[in-house]
């Protein structure tokens, strides 16, 4: 398999699984998820990651796990926290990626607030929006089990959170990459999710899914515009939600 | 420490914004989300000149609301695909944000086949 290089010596494929693998300690303990714009790169057959979307990697860690999750870390080689912003791991060398840790609280489940777990060793953003964002089949990809999140939650929290500029736009194209990996049961579990948002967070997905349908290409990315019906037929059922709210 | 602490205040100050852009909706502020949801419900665009959407208003297309909410005011109808191809005069025009499409007062748009989700 070609696989991208991105102007570095290895491939960006082999950068993410050889950090995911450098991660694998913290990727054991329960509860953690990769999540963010990797995922559809992971999702992509024999986890490809042809898609061009950022240089790092994010876990998140639920605030429950946070002491074990810290043990856990003590075992990870190549990778060290960064002395400004210990919530991210930048690599020894540049054949790895940084990895950033998020915070998932449950008990903080309005998906417009964040709040910040202060603790010398590994600080969290703990983002509301991450609760919508439940764990899902565990990918193998060469003997590395990655826990990867259920789509559905995924795509909702991609819609759900404030978007703007380049970086905006790309997830953006995340949230599109994962929608042709979604069952029946993905979507209904989609709608669902969405119906229990509040008014105006609903009225911003459906605003970035405008957005979305009104993008051009980006390099490395997927092509938008043969997936608009596919926009235009979620953006309906999320219509329907609303009349049937009233 | 304090960067997280300054983006924790992003993400909150943003849903202030949010709640504020919501209440908004039917106002103002509403517009663009209103004109981006009619032209997401289209597959395909055209721009024809003044004189042709007038005749296509007077054999019966219906004008979509939101563009009597801009200024100077935009006239956008929806055409079956065969009526569309019919219309004299009209030139593609992308269905991306951009001044090309943002500039033009006159589009025909013809809407998606029933899309699915799934396909």
């Amino acid at each position: 398999m070609d696989e991208p290089r991105y102007g570095g010596r290895v491939s960006f494929r082999r950068r993410l699984l050889d950090t995911l693998r450098a991660m694998e300690p913290v990727l054991e303990e329960p509860g953690v998820l990769v999540v963010g714009s990797q995922v559809p790169n992971l999702l992509e057959p024999g986890a490809a990651a042809t898609l061009v979307v950022s240089q790092d990697v994010d876990f998140a860690i639920p605030v429950s796990c946070h002491s074990p999750i810290k043990t856990a870390l003590r075992k990870v080689r190549g990778l060290q926290p960064s002395r400004d912003e210990p919530s991210v791991w930048v690599p020894d060398d540049r054949d790895l990626l940084e990895v950033n840790f998020i915070g998932v609280d449950p008990d903080l489940n309005d998906a417009a607030d964040a709040r910040v777990l202060q603790d010398p060793e590994l600080p969290l953003l703990v983002f509301g929006a991450l609760s919508l964002i439940f764990p899902g089949e565990p990918l193998e990809v060469e003997g590395l089990k990655i826990p990867l999140p259920r789509p559905a939650g995924l795509v909702l929290e991609k819609l759900v959170t404030d978007r703007s500029g380049e970086k905006g736009n790309r997830d953006l194209l995340v949230a599109l990459a994962l929608l042709p990996n979604m069952t029946d049961s993905g979507f209904e579990e989609l709608l669902v999710a969405y119906a229990k948002l509040r008014p105006e967070l609903r009225y911003v997905v459906r605003s970035n899914l405008t957005i979305l349908s009104l993008m051009g290409p980006s390099l490395g990315m997927p092509d938008p515009r043969p997936e608009r019906g596919r926009v235009a037929a979620l953006l309906r059922r999320f219509e329907a939600c609303e009349k049937e709210a009233l | 420490m304090k960067e997280l602490e300054r983006r924790a205040r992003c993400v909150r100050s943003s849903a202030v914004i949010r709640a504020w852009e919501y209440r908004q909706r039917r106002l103002a502020k509403g517009i663009w989300f209103r004109f981006r949801r009619v032209l997401a419900e289209a597959s395909e665009a055209y721009a024809v000149p003044p004189e042709v959407m007038d005749d296509l208003v007077a054999r019966g297309a219906r004008l979509e609301p939101v563009g009597t909410d801009f200024e100077p005011k935009k006239r956008l109808v929806f055409l079956e695909r065969s009526w569309a191809e019919k219309v004299p005069q009209r030139r593609a025009v992308a269905l991306q944000l951009g001044p090309e499409l943002l500039g033009e007062r006159d589009l025909v748009l013809v809407a998606f086949d029933s899309p699915s989700v799934r396909s």
